[in-house]
């Protein structure tokens, strides 16, 4: 039933173009209008369905070029294809109808109606086909000269002619484009519009006014590079640009949903991203270390780290339906993936072929193939990352804690033991009723800890580990912690009946002696029973048990004589302690040796439970990548995991002609499929069209406010087409050339002359190019939510430049506490210092944010985020005017003036306003802030301290501070 | 379900081009979405805008909340949803069936999923409230809602919901944003997102919270997806401030912030006379005066103790049990009457018992919160119905699924969840009156006759809000998004007058 109502009125629709159609309405389109019906209408369907067969340069099928209208006129093997004097009666429509049962086209399918309305719209307004385009293009774009998937050429640098405006290539391709209409590159920015905007852009930070300062008064040629190479070089470097990819990966640090639990060490992989856009680790091998950290020639901690890129996602620990959230999961995986890395909207063909893009579900599934075995987010354990040295320092502190917490088990135990025969010794009855009588009385053990390799033959020559009674006069292994590795010497006093001869039944599954009155009995292991005669009286009894690496020991003997049969003489039960406490409560209290010895245990108790409680923390372990055993990939129909369609095999999507995939076996020691890393491999392969073009748009997006594809996540036909084609292959071209370097990308495009324009407005231009497609000028822009909140707490001295590490708790609002079901356990909390820290460091957690940070827009978490939004809301004017952050911030600010401005007010002002504006402030700033400061004293009757803690807050909220030039 | 698309067809189609002539509709097509190729004809008719903010974020400012107009003359122009958080079970309180009285305490062959799992037979547990028949229309309401029962002349009762998840976190996530996948935009996002908001000095979707905290994935519930934060709803508390940073600093007077405001439109002014080209610059500018409209207008809105004492009494301020909730409903009112557009009103919070979600025991939980809410949401229809306001506004009333007919445990009265079939109410804004849609099976464990996923109610809300829930539609991720997923969803046309 799906689309039925919108097929209804679509037909319905349809119905009613057909009857408008031989009136004049057609007619009455301009030429224009029609031309824009083709481009967003028409050209899909013809590229989508027809042009596979009917668009090559050279043979056609059946002789129909589908690429000119006079082609089209013209007409193929059977005749004119489209009849303008009766449009219904067109061969084409004929054939897209499936009127015929021999002609059909497309071959594979018939259309859906959509696209029979729209070719028979087309035909009926005169079937009107563009000529040329910008870029010389063809008008129809078969699946592999379509722009995005076109080989990568490096193209010629245009000539221009004001080429005293090119500073490098760059400028030139933006030149070339505005010299071919009436607009001019606006002026260069002024120095301070500049530094502001060179800090923002690569540390995310203003400048200090020293900063300004010197930047202003070093009019050496090379300063301005010289300020990109000292600011590329800072660590903030890293948390700007670091923050921008953990946008594209939808990085949070909770799983979303119901317990919205921590991804542990989740943050690590913040860090790896900050450090290796610092390092200027090359795309490919950033790019390569995500996908397939695991399976490198080299893996190091941090490719495993690297590899977090999997687990990033939310997650439903509790899903209706299993299989559905399993390939939720997968399809989130391939979706980000496909549009971060690729441009695509691979996800788009989880249900169905893409509507638009050359991508099938066949494309979809084999793209998924490469990630089908990754284990969800539980699955595999965290992943070991540390330097030997860390191992081994962990090692040695479980080891010292092993030990430490089993000599106090041995105490622990030794004065339960004592502690009962002493409370035995005052009471007639039973002193708990799970006690058992034992024929054995005096009984002593002696416990040996991991000190030999094989059964000893004495044992008396060993120390022992503990040694002490045991009141329950039953042999037993509870003295034993643990059960491996270690030896048992019971000793007492077995009390036999009468002379006679008595069988001793043995389970015992360790190595063992029995010895009665000094003779050996039975040595055997597992069950025997052996016969001796025994006299009446008292008889020595003497067990030896060692066990070395048995993981159940057993030991199970009992007697039988007589006038008996089977009398145990071992337990596997224990006494409750805590309730045999509890229950003689009163006797202890009155017994004074049975209180000291009680103290004691709770004393050593409590020492036990200190020492357990002291964690040796996991310092090495990352939240990373893991597959589990290969099983085949199916197409799912409809995107139904529970209509499993035919197999297939990983491979790349068709429409970039990739080469066949090859998995090569990968050595023992990794324990996954090695897809990943052939899907990595092709990824960052020089041949790919789109990886580089995809990555040097987001750099220039980042820079210049938008990209030069506007979408940067979609390359495909639903995205924007490139104002500037031929500059983006050029740039992705230089991209690769440079290896991959990032750094290199800033360097030339900031020393660019188009990166130096300044934001001035031309009224002529913007009305020829309001959105400035051609970049006559630099776009403003509003500070981002992070870059607003790290300004503000730049500026007030509080900024706390600590690097990496578990992510900090800002101070939130009881409010803002209360929306979460469980608002006392929900965030955490901070030491204030740790909490000015920068926002990138700030706790991400999907299902609470931080006020200030999302109401400026950060990026949502759920999918990935290309581009951020830019609102501007009341609320937003309300956090800025009554939060507590800014108002506690203001408050430092004024102090900062006050202390470090100059003992003379209007230097209080000047201080401050420079450090807000990143200038020196005009006369008439200033005097308008003491004017302010008046008024509120004389109208507010406010003193004058509290006046200049309100100019603080007002200057915190200037737009010259929230937005660049 | 193709009948149903039939009613819409012969309902809805029209016989020119959605009141345009043709030649309007084929230039619209040409002139105003070139960059959204292809997303269908009926999409493209220029009534409402795509898009708002595209994903470049570069495209020009306009107040993202200013009204719009709607796709068609609309029944309704907002929306109070009343969430009983948790899952009231719909077998205690308006799905009368008299099976279950006759089999309480027997174990009986019956399908059931919950959060225990699948189970294929469970010990009936028989209704603990004696249904009767209410007004002139005779709906059965259990004796848990005496007030509600007075008003069911005025609700359609959807009784054959049915929801993909029967768990919190993800039917939580479908009631209120139509999937059980995070990051999609809510409900309220919707519809402010189509129709803007009548009062620029309050927010146009607003959610009040319970006491006790906020549901499972908290914000989540409000988000906005993927769409701007603009859109997202306001939390809006009944006592002390009511949106988070409204009040002033305390120490600060509204003299002396009206002269920081003042001074820094100055400034911004000067900032702006060399940048007149950027509208984002203005548009800050006066979102300032916006924010300074707000510190008054909210604190109005909220101002109770305006109200006289019989309509505090009306929604049962004036008791102990009912006073969380009667505040909120009557808050809800008043919001309605300065024009936000969408309210959603949670009855429970945090876990457990706090909630609707009765597993220990029915009796206890539901007699607990149906107390705290039943004259509350009563006096709210009667006084939206008193004043005028019901015929524009839509009240729905419901959770995020309803409770199996068999215990969870060998003893007691628990209930698991149920998201097979449960009741939702519509009334108000066009909703056909004393009305039930919709059977489960006689035990009602499963939706059998005319089953409504929520989608269907989504459809219905923004019908009547006068917006074709099939072409409300945003651009995110390669796709046009709907409310009602790719596949779209009709309206319960049955349930409308």
């Amino acid at each position: 039933m799906r689309y039925i109502y919108q097929v209804c009125i679509r037909l319905l629709v349809f119905l009613c173009i057909l009857t408008f159609l031989n009136t004049s309405y057609a007619d009455d389109l301009n030429h224009d209008q029609k031309i824009e019906f083709f481009h967003t209408k028409v050209k899909p369907v013809l590229e989508q369905n027809c042009i596979r067969c009917h668009g090559g340069e050279t043979e056609v099928k059946g002789g129909l070029h589908l690429t000119s209208r006079e082609k089209i006129l013209e007409g193929g093997h059977y005749g004119a294809a489209v009849s303008l004097e009766n449009p219904t009666e067109s061969f084409l429509l004929e054939m897209v109808g499936y009127s015929q049962d021999t002609a059909q086209m497309p071959p594979d399918g018939k259309l859906d109606d959509d696209s029979l309305e729209i070719l028979a719209e087309w035909i009926n307004i005169g079937l009107p086909y563009p000529t040329t385009t910008d870029d010389d293009q063809p008008i129809l774009h078969t699946e592999s000269d379509y722009w995005a998937y076109r080989a990568l050429k490096r193209p010629n640098v245009p000539s221009v002619q004001n080429t005293d405006w090119v500073r490098n290539p760059i400028d030139a391709f933006i030149l070339a484009k505005l010299e071919q209409t009436s607009l001019t590159p606006a002026s260069p920015a002024s120095k301070q519009a500049l530094i502001r905007r060179v800090y923002y852009d690569l540390t995310g930070l203003p400048p200090s006014p020293d900063a300004v300062e010197a930047f202003l008064n070093n009019t050496a040629p090379d300063a301005y590079e010289k300020l990109i190479d000292t600011l590329l070089q800072s660590t903030q470097y890293g948390e700007k640009w670091g923050r921008h990819w953990l946008d594209l990966v939808r990085y949070a640090e909770t799983n979303g949903y119901e317990s919205d639990s921590d991804k542990p060490y989740i943050w690590r992989y913040r860090d790896y991203v900050i450090n290796s856009f610092n390092d200027d680790k090359p795309y490919d091998e950033f790019i390569k270390e995500q996908l397939a950290g695991d399976e490198l020639d080299t893996v190091t901690a941090g490719t495993i780290i690297a590899t977090g890129y999997h687990k990033l996602g939310v997650w439903d620990t509790g899903p209706a339906d299993r299989k559905l959230a399993r390939y939720d999961y997968l399809d989130d995986i391939v979706s980000t993936t496909g549009q971060v890395m690729l441009g695509m909207t691979i996800g788009c063909a989880r249900c169905h072929d893409h509507k638009i893009d050359p991508i099938s579900t066949q494309d979809y599934y084999s793209f998924l193939a490469f990630f089908h075995d990754i284990t969800p987010h539980n699955g595999g354990p965290l992943a070991d990352i540390g330097t030997p040295e860390q191992k081994t320092e962990r090692d040695r502190l479980l080891t010292e804690k092993r030990i430490a917490e089993e000599k106090f088990h041995d105490e622990l135990f030794r004065i339960q033991e004592d502690i009962k025969i002493e409370l035995a010794k005052g009471h007639t009855e039973p002193i708990s009723p799970e006690i058992k009588v034992s024929p054995i009385r005096d009984l002593t053990y002696r416990f040996y800890r991991g000190v030999f390799e094989q059964f000893p033959n004495d044992f008396n020559a060993l120390e022992p580990t503990a040694e002490g009674r045991l009141f329950s006069n039953l042999f037993t292994l509870t003295p034993a912690n643990p059960k491996k590795n270690i030896g048992l010497v019971f000793e007492g006093i077995l009390q036999v009946p009468e002379n006679a001869i008595y069988t001793f039944h043995q389970n015992l599954n360790g190595e063992n002696r029995l010895i009665l009155d000094g003779q050996l009995v039975s040595e055997l292991s597992g069950n025997s029973d052996t016969q001796i005669t025994l006299s009446a009286g008292d008889v020595p009894i003497r067990l030896e048990f060692f066990n070395k690496d048995l993981d159940k020991p057993n030991l199970d003997i009992s007697w039988s004589g007589p006038n008996f049969t089977k009398q145990p003489l071992s337990t596997n039960a224990s006494i409750n302690f805590g309730k045999l406490l509890n229950t003689h409560t009163d006797y202890i209290k009155s017994n004074e040796s049975l209180k000291s010895l009680v103290n004691k245990y709770n004393e050593v108790k409590q020492q036990r439970d200190q020492r357990s409680r002291q964690r040796v923390p996991y310092v090495h372990q990352a939240l990373a990548v893991s597959e589990k055993s290969q099983t085949p990939t199916h197409i799912l129909r409809r995107g139904n995991p529970h209509l499993v369609g035919r197999e297939v095999k990983p491979a790349f999507p068709s429409v970039l002609n990739p080469s066949t995939v090859v998995i090569p076996t990968l050595p023992k020691e990794i324990r996954s499929s090695g897809k990943r890393r052939v899907f990595a491999e092709w990824v960052v392969d020089a041949d790919n069209p789109l990886t580089a073009r995809v990555m040097v748009n987001r750099i220039w997006q980042y820079h210049f406010g938008r990209g030069i594809v506007r979408s940067s996540n979609d390359f495909g036909l639903l995205g924007t087409p490139p104002t500037h084609p031929v500059l983006l292959d050029w740039l992705a071209s230089e991209f690769i050339a440079s290896g991959w370097r990032i750094k290199a990308m800033h360097k030339l495009i900031m020393t660019s002359n188009t990166y130096l324009m300044s934001t001035q407005n031309n009224p002529k231009f913007l009305q020829l190019d309001a959105n400035n497609d051609l970049f006559w000028r630099f776009n403003m822009r509003r500070l981002a939510a992070e870059e607003l909140r790290d300004s503000v707490l730049m500026i007030t001295g509080k900024l706390n430049p600590k690097m990496g590490g578990p992510s900090v708790f800002p101070e939130l609002p009881e409010e803002v506490l209360a929306t979460a079901s469980r608002p006392r356990n929900v965030w955490g909390k901070s030491p204030p210092e740790e909490a000015n820290r920068r926002s990138v460091y700030v706790k991400v957690k999907r299902s609470l944010l931080v006020p200030i940070l999302n109401q400026f827009d950060q990026a949502n978490t759920d999918s990935t985020c290309p581009v951020r939004f830019s609102t501007t809301v009341p609320t937003q004017s309300l956090t800025m005017l009554n939060g507590k952050f800014i108002n506690d911030n203001a408050l430092s600010f004024a102090n900062r003036m006050r202390n470090e401005g100059g003992a003379d007010l209007k230097e209080q002002v000047q201080f401050g306003l420079r450090h807000v504006l990143c200038r020196e402030p005009e006369q008439v700033e200033i005097q308008q802030a003491l004017t302010f400061m008046q008024e509120l004293q004389q109208h507010d009757s406010v003193s004058s301290e509290v006046a200049l803690n309100r100019f603080a807050l007002l200057a915190l909220n200037l737009n010259e501070f929230i937005f660049l030039d | 379900m193709s009948s149903q698309s039939e009613t819409y067809k012969t309902t809805k189609s029209t016989s020119n081009f959605c009141g345009q002539t043709r030649r309007e509709f084929i230039g619209n097509i040409a002139g105003g979405f070139a960059s959204l190729a292809l997303t269908g004809l009926l999409s493209t008719d220029g009534f409402l805008e795509s898009q708002v903010f595209a994903e470049d974020g570069v495209t020009p400012y306009q107040n993202p909340l200013s009204p719009k107009p709607s796709h068609f003359t609309p029944k309704a122009k907002r929306v109070i949803f009343l969430f009983m958080y948790g899952g009231p079970s719909h077998v205690d309180t308006f799905d009368y069936k008299p099976e279950l009285i006759r089999l309480n305490d027997k174990t009986v062959q019956v399908k059931t999923k919950g959060r225990g799992g699948e189970r294929n037979k469970g010990r009936i547990v028989g209704p603990k409230w004696e249904f009767k028949q209410y007004g002139e229309s005779g709906q059965w309401v259990s004796g848990l809602f005496p007030h509600i029962a007075t008003c069911v002349d005025d609700i359609a009762f959807i009784k054959s919901m049915t929801a993909d998840s029967p768990l919190h976190g993800s039917a939580m996530l479908m009631m209120n944003a139509g999937r059980i996948i995070s990051g999609h935009p809510s409900l309220g996002s919707w519809v402010n997102y189509g129709l803007g908001s009548e009062n620029e000095n309050l927010p146009g979707y607003v959610v009040m919270l319970d006491r006790t905290g906020g549901p499972i994935s908290g914000a989540k519930n409000w988000s906005s997806g993927y769409m701007p934060a603009v859109y997202q709803g306001t939390v809006f508390r009944s006592e002390g401030e009511p949106i988070l940073n409204l009040k002033r600093s305390e120490d600060v007077s509204d003299s002396e912030q009206r002269r920081l405001l003042d001074y820094l439109r100055k400034y911004n002014s000067t900032h702006l006379s060399k940048r007149t080209d950027n509208t984002d610059l203005a548009a800050r500018i006066s979102s300032y005066e916006l924010a300074y409209k707000m510190q008054s207008a909210a604190p109005e809105a909220v101002d109770l103790d305006s109200e006289p004492e019989h309509i505090k009494t009306l929604y049962g301020i004036d008791q102990k049990e009912t006073e969380e909730y009667g505040k909120k409903c009557l808050l809800a009112r008043r919001l309605v009457e300065r024009g936000v557009r969408f309210i959603q009103v949670y009855s429970g919070g945090a876990h457990n018992d706090d909630n609707w979600d009765a597993h220990g025991g029915i009796e206890r939980n539901h007699n607990k919160h149906a107390k705290a809410t039943d004259k509350p949401i009563a006096g709210l229809l009667k006084d939206l119905k008193q004043r005028g306001l019901l015929d524009e506004t839509i009240v729905v009333w419901g959770g995020e699924f309803g409770r199996q007919p068999t215990a969870e445990y060998a003893k007691g009265t628990g209930r698991d969840h149920n998201s097979y079939g449960f009741t939702m109410w519509i009334a108000g804004g066009g909703i056909k009156g004393g009305i039930s849609v919709g059977e489960t099976d006689e035990l009602g464990s499963a939706a059998v006759i005319n089953p409504f996923h929520v989608r269907n109610l989504h459809a219905t809300i923004l019908h009547q809000l006068g917006i074709d829930p099939n072409r409300l539609t945003y651009f995110h991720g390669g796709l046009d998004q709907k409310l009602v997923g790719v596949e779209g969803a009709e309206p319960i046309w049955q349930a409308m007058s």
